[in-house]
């Protein structure tokens, strides 16, 4: 099993990973849960993935398609739900213009919350991002252009949320 | 909506998570890894039944392994660029032509591996003087101890379809090329170059395609390297191709090939040790590690990480236990690349010994398990670490010979510990360069004094690019020192 760098490197990575993690999947349990995934996996691969040049970028890309694995989805709600009953601690509160992003968020196609916060969050250039997800930069640069012009309407011209006349 | 506005929102979502989560004791990713291997067993277990039930592994012949049985692929018609002779080559103008256990007659470093993405992702010293780069856009050949380059790339393939290369000396050398750019299906399609005129023709033969079953290579990301398919000979007849390929699921795709005949013809292997690079110490004697903590031991010991030798040229495979230090007694052997065999006899496995486990673990000592005997024994030779000079992550190390170990060693290879006598005593000196490469990824060294280093600019694991850039992704560096690592110049080739 992985060492002391391993758990240096998991320390100082998890917080970053998991907020960049919830506005992809929205929610900040389920955040957590794709990134401890992701570290599990670096664990047990740990002699090869530290010697990578950006071992965290390995973990956010794990996560990122644990996240949109169509394999875990099946009983992934279940397992959450029991993880959030049995959680001691409630996450603290967010403010209104967080949950007004996250509830838009939540309403656009996965792939496009990815490529967002490839963009906007971790600040990879098109060109990056489509590297990292084997994508041609066109797909991104559409991917990028939709979400952009879908959550301007969900969130409206004020930055307020839209009404749900558009679910 | 601004793209500053719309930047600053999900940020600030971004910050409310990172805010609000603290990471979880360790323990609770080492179980959830347990689980995941627990799974992936079982599920291994139930597929190999499915296909014994079917009677599956026995028409295939390969116990564990019915996608791609073992054949003689007939080689391919010759390129266009084909040398004027269609002869297998026997030998080359700077090879003996030794039956058996030909060493060649340089000491021959390994190939060093970066990243597929980095400017030198590999290279390999053949000679003090001489040796190959790859770069993004060429291969390169140096004789003149990398002051001047000249391009071998074989005239069919673009160097981004390279995944490996091997010289065995300054005429006769060998690439492995993938028939794609970027590997993203089930199957991988490779073929092999050979060269005997140092680079000016190459005759190409099939590799076959290697079926990853219902997986997908992962085209190049993932961590980088994609496909590595490395060969290793012994001499111009004997060799190997070790594949690895990384996938969309994360798993590991390990293939092993043989030649006898310098290339031309190849057999798939048994299910090799999960191993980058396969290396040969004879025709038939091979040595692989398996990456990671194995446990120190006196005996074959359990799991997978540990150092493997074959003596029927890969056909089977045991696990070689290793007996740490008396001063390090229960310390852990990290191993992560195969060991370095300068003649038949004399070769050089670069190790780490931990101690301690979860928080408190840490690096006691680097150094050299070293055997004078074609590896019939293995007698560590080391240095311990102080504290500061504990590096996060892999520490380069690297053998000139017999006499001469070398390990870059402290925050981003800053120090460099020299012993002249086998591994006994160690001098320490300053490298030069704290700051400006931090990231020593390959370390080769052909005697005391002269070695390459394949290096990152932009980025190490102490300074993780975060954001990453493209700078950090792509930036690295062929360094080359002819004072035993105390200077270094940057040699990288152009392209």
């Amino acid at each position: 099993m992985a060492g002391a760098d391993f758990e240096a490197f998991y320390r100082a990575n998890y917080a970053r990973l998991v907020g960049q993690m919830v506005p992809v999947v929205g929610d900040v349990h389920e955040a957590e849960d794709v990134v401890q995934e992701a570290f599990a996996r670096a664990s047990l691969h740990w002699s090869r993935v530290r010697g990578y040049h950006a071992p965290d970028a390995w973990v956010r890309r794990v996560a990122l398609n644990y996240a949109l694995s169509g394999l875990r989805r099946a009983g992934y709600r279940r397992r959450v739900l029991e993880r959030l009953a049995q959680r001691a601690e409630p996450v603290p509160a967010a403010s209104a213009e967080v949950v007004d992003m996250v509830a838009a968020l939540r309403r656009l196609p996965l792939r496009q919350r990815e490529v967002l916060v490839l963009f906007y969050v971790v600040e990879l250039p098109v060109e990056e991002i489509g590297r990292q997800l084997r994508l041609p930069v066109g797909t991104v640069k559409s991917r990028l252009a939709r979400g952009r012009t879908a959550l301007a309407r969900l969130l409206g011209a004020d930055g307020s949320r839209e009404e749900a006349s558009h679910a | 909506m601004r793209d500053e506005e719309l930047r600053r929102r999900i940020g600030a979502v971004a910050e409310h998570g990172e805010r609000v989560v603290s990471p979880p004791d360790p323990a609770v990713l080492y179980r959830r890894a347990r689980r995941r291997v627990a799974r992936l067993t079982a599920v291994g277990v139930l597929v190999a039944g499915a296909l014994l039930a079917g009677g599956l592994l026995a028409r295939a012949g390969l116990p564990g392994d019915d996608r791609f049985p073992a054949v003689t692929v007939p080689p391919s018609p010759p390129s266009t660029a084909a040398p004027p002779t269609t002869a297998p080559p026997t030998t080359s103008a700077s090879t003996t032509t030794q039956p058996q256990a030909a060493p060649a007659r340089f000491p021959v470093a390994p190939p060093m591996i970066g990243d597929a993405e980095t400017s030198v992702p590999m290279a390999q010293l053949v000679t003090p003087s001489s040796g190959w780069a790859l770069t993004r856009t060429r291969l390169a050949w140096t004789g003149d101890g990398a002051r001047g380059w000249r391009t071998i790339t074989p005239r069919q393939i673009p160097a981004g379809r390279i995944r490996g290369a091997f010289f065995l000396d300054q005429r006769t050398g060998w690439v492995v090329a993938s028939a794609k750019a970027r590997e993203t299906g089930p199957l991988v399609r490779l073929a092999v170059y050979r060269t005997t005129d140092a680079g000016a023709t190459w005759r190409w033969y099939s590799l076959g395609a290697l079926d990853l079953g219902k997986d997908d290579a992962a085209g190049g990301y993932e961590g980088g390297f994609g496909v590595l398919a490395m060969p290793s000979f012994v001499d111009p007849r004997n060799g190997w191709v070790s594949v690895q390929t990384s996938s969309t699921r994360y798993e590991g795709h390990h293939f092993l090939f043989r030649t006898s005949d310098g290339g031309a013809t190849w057999t798939r292997l048994p299910q090799p040790p999960e191993v980058q690079r396969a290396v040969l110490s004879s025709p038939t004697r091979g040595w692989a590690v398996v990456m990671g903590q194995a446990a120190a031991t006196s005996g074959p010991g359990r799991g997978p990480a540990g150092l493997y030798t074959t003596t029927d040229a890969g056909q089977t495979w045991r696990r070689i236990g290793l007996v740490p230090p008396p001063s390090l007694r229960g310390a852990r052997i990290e191993l992560r690349e195969p060991p370095t065999f300068k003649t038949p006899r004399d070769g050089f496995l670069p190790v780490e010994f931990h101690a301690g486990g979860g928080g408190s673990a840490r690096t006691l000592a680097v150094g050299f398990y070293v055997t004078a005997d074609g590896g019939a024994t293995w007698t560590p030779r080391y240095v311990p670490l102080a504290a500061e000079d504990e590096r996060y992550g892999q520490v380069p190390l690297a053998a000139g010979g017999q006499g001469s170990l070398l390990a870059l060693v402290g925050h981003e290879a800053r120090k460099v510990l020299t012993s002249r006598d086998g591994g006994h005593a160690w001098t320490p000196a300053a490298t030069g360069l704290e700051g400006r490469y931090p990231a020593v990824r390959g370390l080769a060294f052909a005697d005391h004094r002269t070695g390459w280093a394949v290096a990152g600019r932009g980025v190490s694991l102490e300074n993780s690019c975060v954001p990453p850039t493209r700078r950090c992704d792509s930036d690295g560096a062929l360094l080359v020192t002819t004072t035993g690592a105390t200077t270094w110049s940057d040699a990288t080739p152009a392209g």
